[in-house]
């Protein structure tokens, strides 16, 4: 295989992640959890799934570590040699990155590219994220310190205020609709109920029937629901509450290896046959083009010549949902959709499960949860168990994806990597 | 501890807001703020390509070369992207937003050819639909004041000019 600028061939061979979650302080004291429990259930997830009995710490020769701010969330920094520690990979090299959402994904590609390099046969990509100890403010301040905090915060910038801009852009320049976004979120929904794994495993209308049960309210159906101010307010238009993603407690990894070395884990790995990163001004005003996002594009070119391949050879996609706008935009970065049909390709459908290109089959970081570090290694534990045919339920495709993608971002679009796999 | 200043490093003198001339200030961010003290908006222009960076910055954003000169920058432009902001940031909240009063912030093209992230006055919040994108806007500053710590801990409070934008 002609692996581009990648000297050899890089493996994905095992993935795990714990039930993404509410685990605060606030919460009840038998549901506590900190970074390092979190990231233990992960671990202990992966090698249960795991299809050859292998000693990882015996294997595994460094972690990358992708976390966006442990440092503001929980008071603890230096986090991957502790991380290390807590799964038995001490004194090896452990390392954290952090480029906010992308923090995971930039993880995996330094790790790919790590193997790749001959440097190391076998390492472990991770990430982990605990956001609910702070209040709504103080985690809406820490994630806007992803923005530029000179130029964008102190004008009253906010995370879902920025995608809020990027979506009354698209809305203006493209005639994309309130309702397409709203639909983002149905369907992530739909498919989050499926995954046991998700943070709220419920569709929206499950959520509508249990408010008209508890007596809330009363709404004819769904699009009464999400325009009600009382259920489904505003946060920044025209973004609701049930167009942005969670506020999550997660934890995923993946061990990467080298083809060789692959068989000893598991006789049908994943390839990694494209890698893409991209960066851009953090603040959003500096960009040219506010309806979409040049690091996307950019990984996407990079990632699409090394695999040979195109848009269209994609069979399943997680892409960044971090709002419902988010997701839109990605389809259309990512080139599955040309610039301004993202949003009329998910009111056709075509993103649902088992339709043209599946998007989000693990419900997104809108149902399954959005801790910010670990999002995209989430989505990667998506793709593996997609492409293997072990998806849980009824969310599994029908046709076993030969070719995956997984997208993520990092803020209102500073940093991307996208990463193509195949079986 | 703060270390004692060594005997041959003087002190930098404290510059008031009010003394503060466009010749006298590097080109750094705290410049920019002070200069939005002053009601005014200040750019660095690039001496070698014309460029007119907004922020100011000694590395230009065109050509990265480092010869720049002041120049007020005309606050004209027009709304590119905005939301309306129901859950604000705990600085908008401290100045008396609420999901009952959002504040609109958007990105603004000025018509010198640089953009900028601006809070967007004398609009109609409450109902966005009615703000369109491509509005004529002007800079406007807002009088306010912010809250600090200073090196002992103490919270403090200062004047402080808020870069906003209305209507032409």
């Amino acid at each position: 295989m002609n692996l581009g600028k990648l000297a050899r061939e890089v493996a994905l061979v095992a993935v795990g992640m714990c039930k993404f979650g509410n685990y605060s302080k606030y919460g009840p004291p038998e549901q506590i959890k900190t970074s390092r429990d979190l990231w233990m259930e992960a671990y202990l997830d992966m090698i249960q799934h795991m299809e050859k009995k292998v000693n990882v710490q015996q294997e595994a020769e460094a972690l990358f570590l992708g976390n966006f701010s442990s440092d503001l969330f929980e008071q603890q920094g230096h986090l991957a040699p502790l991380m290390a520690e807590v799964i038995g990979l001490n004194p090896k090299p452990a390392m954290r990155l952090e480029d906010a959402c992308v923090s995971g994904g930039v993880a995996f590609r330094t790790a790919v590219i790590a193997v790749a390099s001959g440097m190391y046969d076998t390492v472990i990509a991770g990430g982990v994220e605990k956001m609910t100890d702070l209040t709504t403010a103080g985690v809406t301040d820490t994630l806007a310190a992803a923005a530029d905090g000179a130029f964008e915060f102190p004008y009253g910038a906010t995370f879902p205020g920025l995608y809020a801009n990027i979506a009354t852009a698209h809305m203006a320049k493209f005639g994309t609709t309130m309702r397409q976004l709203r639909l983002v979120a149905i369907k992530n929904h739909n498919n989050g109920k499926l995954n046991p794994r998700a943070q709220m495993p419920l569709t929206l209308e499950d959520i509508m029937n249990k408010n008209i049960q508890k007596g809330v309210g009363n709404w004819k159906d769904i699009w009464e629901y999400l325009d009600d101010d009382k259920v489904n307010p505003w946060v920044a238009y025209p973004l609701r509450l049930n167009d942005c993603s969670l506020v999550t407690d997660g934890a995923a990894m993946a061990i990467i290896t080298t083809k060789e070395k692959a068989k000893q884990f598991t006789d049908t790995p994943l390839y990694i046959i494209g890698t893409g990163q991209g960066s851009d001004t953090l603040a959003l005003h500096d960009r040219p083009d506010r309806t979409h996002l040049r690091a996307a594009q950019v990984a996407a070119k990079e990632a699409f010549k090394m695999a040979k391949l195109e848009p269209k050879n994609i069979q399943v996609a997680e892409v960044h949902d971090c709002f419902t706008i988010a997701e839109i935009v990605a389809t259309e970065d990512v080139g599955f959709f040309k610039p301004g049909e993202g949003g009329k390709a998910v009111e056709e459908g075509l993103t649902e499960l088992n339709s043209q290109i599946p998007i989000n089959t693990s419900g997104g970081l809108k149902s399954k949860g959005h801790p910010i570090g670990a999002s995209g290694i989430g989505q990667i534990v998506e793709v593996f168990k997609q492409m293997r045919g072990e998806a849980e339920g009824k969310r599994q495709l029908k046709n076993i994806p030969e070719i995956g993608l997984a997208h993520n971002v990092g803020g209102s679009g500073g940093s991307c990597t996208i990463h193509i796999f195949k079986r | 501890m703060a270390q004692k200043p060594k005997p041959d490093k003087i002190e930098k003198p404290v510059v008031k807001p009010a003394a503060v001339k466009p010749a006298e200030r590097p080109f750094t961010v705290q410049s920019y703020v002070e200069f939005l003290n002053q009601k005014k908006l200040m750019g660095a222009k690039c001496k070698d390509c014309g460029h007119i960076n907004l922020p100011p910055r000694i590395v230009c954003a065109k050509c990265y070369k480092g010869n720049m000169e002041w120049v007020e920058v005309p606050g004209k432009g027009k709304l590119a992207s905005f939301s309306t902001i129901y859950i604000g940031s705990s600085f908008m909240n401290a100045k008396g937003y609420s999901p009952k009063k959002p504040y609109c912030f958007g990105t603004v093209d000025l018509d010198a050819g640089v953009s900028i992230s601006g809070h967007v006055k004398g609009v109609n919040e409450l109902d966005a639909d009615s703000i369109k994108i491509g509005t004529r806007l002007k800079v406007a500053y807002e009088d306010g004041k912010e809250t600090f710590i200073d090196r002992s801990g103490n919270k403090q409070e200062r004047p402080k000019v808020f870069l906003t934008f209305i209507p032409e």
